[in-house]
């Protein structure tokens, strides 16, 4: 092979699977549209798309960070449910009957702070048992998500925790000049910051390193331990974002909400390119792949199924098998030019 | 039975317009043991891989036997008695000696029970015949290099072997492991076994090769018996130009000390370590594996800590608790193992040679300083000359010389005063060895402290001014250069 080719086929290999994920995106969106074409294209079912994706979407970006590191996060639904437990905690018992709105706006902050700083320690804790004990992730965070499942429960003794300020619930439901989700909002900040610190700060450029390889990174000089309890921490903190939009739109906390969305941002994140031996993954990637599930998910709503839960995880999961089974044929053609050009 | 086991005629193969092999012709006698040298991508590989199947020739034939192949199969290769041992020997780490050597028996008998007394006798037989003893039950992960390449090679025994072909055999074994390979591989050549081995370690192979096979470009270049070859003559054939070596002299004026080493202990490494590294210096310190000699090394970069003794560094009594204060005191160290170490395989030359820089490159908001890494890059590329018509091309598109610059030039771009080299040529071929050691002699005349370990006695020789040998954890003697011979460090080594 001459070598100008080569070197071609190098440099836009990652822009060529991004550029896959787009056009499986675009023809999933045509597809599904299809089905039911004025339902579908309308402005309020858009809209209606952009309150749904964004919790999964910032669980996705959030598990992707780790799992660039070679490491997985299983815990980030279970910091989600405890961080928005303390912050819920904080609202229905702090927060004064018939307080002013100013008096509710400076509340929430307090308790999105403290649902924060929760989800960090969380993330953290994780990050140190990894770091210190050297336990496989996949085993430290599943204790995890066990054991900050079984706070929330005791927090709450299992009951749901309802009764928010009405500015509270705003910010799950409501919207910026009566078109843009305000969940929208709070992804679109979280994609736009995780793209920045992966594209342009070295520490973004170290969570590769040490996924591609741990070993080198340490003889490279890279503070591995330190590296990793953070990326656990910024794990924490997205999930404890994902949580605070999470009872804001549905207007109660649980201990046990939402489990079905561990695996389900996992998917998302390998569908988005993010590779589970560490080293690889973009928040464009997870991006589109968060979209194209929701386009599935509306898709088949608009059919009008009874079964239709079963049905949009029977497409989910071929979706992703699909991609998984391209992926892998083009990978396999692409060394199998390389295996003849040595 | 006919003289001849395998021929090999006029195989021609290319790759995408690029011709790999031109013309190649081979002949292998039953129990002769040849020698397959080159630099890399000269075509030995694809030579063997000809041989045992795996790539079709464009033309040419191959006779196995007295029978002609145009294609040859890899099943059909097998079955002719050709088994080859590749370097990471395709061993199973959690599986036992015997489950390992016994496996592929096992499978070709399809039997569908395990019979534990005949895996252990099979597994027995094998070792008897190389006269090797083993514990049967010690899991591979546990064993030396040196002993997976022998379970390796008693696996191959088991499927009637006609010919054992081996990929750069000794790289990782000490010398008297290469030693005990080498008596086995005699022994076998009794049996009337034959043995290509492909290597760069010419020294050795040659003792044991009736015959050699040089290789340049996709072409023979030379074919005979060892006996008609020297050194010399090996590498003008293989690099194609003559390869001098002169023994280092520093020459850079401030020879002050830099590096004062007292007393330096951790505990099952090394004890009461002494020695002094001016700079300019080039200090060699050569031992066997398991000597102690590349815990030093890690424990002055701090990936160790020390137990006891202390540590200077222009004078001044300095403690090493981990990487960064070894990094605050500008050590660099080049790890031994380049693929796991060193490098990392999947990212781009330029963030490999960055990674060690990538906080000193920086602007405001912790963002990276995207020209200010281009330009440390450039500069890498540029006094290293690493071949490459990209920098943002994967590193393991790189031949194993220019990997190895990559690694040194992450070190180089923190500007280092001491660095520290372990093993830094292992898998180099000789033309990029020279280069490399050139590259260390002028670091040193423009003042860097060097520390080279290596259990490459010419290497040593060549490179350092200051020589010493490191036994069971302790430096045993310190030589400048001009008061030792090549002999008696190999000697004292083992």
């Amino acid at each position: 092979m001459n070598k100008d080719q080569t070197l071609k086929s190098k440099k836009t290999n990652l822009n060529s699977n991004l550029l896959g994920l787009f056009i499986f995106m675009v023809a999933v969106f045509i597809v599904m549209g299809l089905i039911k074409p004025q339902t579908y294209f309308s402005a309020a079912n858009f809209q209606s798309m952009c309150f749904q994706f964004p919790e999964i979407g910032i669980l996705a970006i959030g598990v992707m960070l780790p799992m660039i590191t070679g490491g997985i996060d299983l815990s980030m639904v279970g910091i989600s449910n405890l961080s928005a437990i303390v912050a819920a905690l904080f609202m229905i018992h702090v927060i004064p009957e018939g307080a002013s709105e100013g008096t509710q706006v400076v509340m929430v902050i307090t308790a999105f702070a403290l649902a924060i700083v929760v989800g960090i320690a969380c993330g953290f804790f994780n990050g140190l048992i990894v770091t210190k004990f050297g336990t496989p992730p996949m085993i430290v965070t599943l204790g995890g998500q066990y054991l900050f499942m079984g706070i929330a429960i005791i927090l709450t003794e299992g009951k749901p925790q309802l009764g928010f300020p009405e500015f509270f619930q705003e910010l799950g439901n409501g919207t910026i000049g009566g078109a843009i989700p305000i969940p929208l909002v709070f992804f679109i900040i979280v994609a736009v910051i995780t793209y920045y610190i992966l594209q342009k700060t070295p520490y973004g450029l170290k969570l590769y390193l040490i996924g591609a390889n741990q070993k080198a990174s340490r003889y490279s000089g890279l503070k591995v331990d330190s590296l990793l309890r953070k990326t656990y921490g910024a794990a924490g903190l997205m999930s404890a974002i994902a949580g605070f939009i999470l009872i804001a739109r549905t207007n109660q906390a649980n201990a046990d909400y939402g489990t079905s969305y561990t695996l389900q941002s996992i998917m998302i994140a390998v569908l988005g390119g993010t590779n589970p031996n560490g080293g690889a993954g973009t928040v464009s990637g997870v991006v589109m792949a968060v979209l194209t599930m929701q386009f599935i998910s509306t898709g088949i709503n608009t059919m009008g199924l009874s079964n239709v839960n079963f049905l949009r995880q029977l497409v989910w999961g071929v979706a992703l098998i699909a991609v998984m089974a391209i992926n892998y044929f083009s990978a396999a053609r692409k060394a199998k030019k390389a295996l003849q050009s040595t | 039975m006919p003289d001849v086991f395998l021929r090999v005629n006029n195989i021609y193969k290319s790759f995408a317009g690029v011709k790999a092999l031109r013309n190649v012709n081979m002949t292998l006698n039953y129990g002769e043991a040849r020698c397959l040298v080159g630099e890399n991508g000269c075509g030995k590989s694809t030579l063997i891989k000809v041989i045992s199947g795996v790539y079709k020739p464009d033309s040419g034939t191959i006779e196995l036997n007295g029978k002609t192949y145009e294609k040859l199969e890899p099943m059909e290769s097998i079955e002719n008695g050709i088994q080859v041992i590749y370097q990471d020997f395709s061993v199973f780490p959690n599986l036992t000696v015997a489950e390992n050597i016994a496996m592929n028996t096992l499978r070709a008998e399809k039997a569908k029970l395990v019979n534990w007394k005949t895996i252990r006798r099979t597994a027995q037989e094998a070792l008897d015949r190389i006269g090797v003893k083993m514990d049967l039950e010690t899991n591979i992960e546990k064993l030396s290099v040196a002993d997976r390449q022998l379970i390796a090679i008693c696996r191959s025994l088991l499927n009637d072997v006609k010919l054992i072909i081996m990929d750069e055999p000794t790289t990782a074994l000490t010398k008297k492991e290469v030693n005990s390979l080498l008596n086995i591989i005699r022994n076998l050549k009794k049996d009337g076994i034959s043995t290509i081995f492909v290597s760069h370690k010419l020294d050795e192979v040659m003792e044991v090769s009736d015959t050699v096979t040089i290789m340049r470009n996709g072409e023979v270049v030379a074919d005979g018996e060892v006996k008609d070859f020297d050194m010399s003559k090996f590498v003008y054939y293989m690099t194609g130009r003559e390869v001098t070596t002169e023994k280092f002299v520093p020459t850079y004026e401030d020879q002050s000390e830099l590096l004062r080493v007292e007393n330096l202990s951790a505990k099952g490494g090394f004890k009461d370590i002494s020695f002094t590294l001016n700079k300019g210096d080039v200090f060699g310190i050569t031992g066997l594996l398991g000597s102690g000699r590349s815990e030093l090394a890690q424990t002055l970069f701090g990936y160790y800590r020390a137990t006891a003794g202390n540590i200077y560094i222009n004078g001044v009594k300095t403690e090493i608790k981990n990487i960064t204060d070894a990094m605050d005191e500008h050590i660099g160290y080049v790890p031994e193992d380049r693929l796991t170490q060193g490098l990392f395989l999947s990212q781009p030359i330029k963030i490999n040679l960055l990674a060690s820089v990538l906080d000193v490159y920086t602007k405001k908001m912790q963002l990276m300083d995207k020209e200010g890494q281009q330009e440390a890059v450039d500069k890498q590329v540029h006094d290293l000359a690493i071949k490459t018509p990209d920098v943002d091309n994967l590193v393991s598109t790189l031949s194993g010389g220019n990997q190895q610059r990559v690694v040194l030039g992450k070190w180089l771009a923190t500007l280092p005063q001491i660095l520290i080299l372990n093993c830094p040529t292992v898998g180099v071929d000789i033309g990029s060895k020279e280069e490399i050691h050139n590259i260390i002699k002028k670091l040193a005349n423009a003042g860097m402290g060097i520390i080279i370990i290596s259990d490459d006695v010419p290497e040593v020789m060549n490179t350092c001014n200051k020589v010493a040998v490191m036994k069971k954890g302790r430096l045993i003697n310190t030589y400048t250069h001009d008061e030792v011979t090549e002999e008696q460090l190999s000697s004292e080594l083992s």
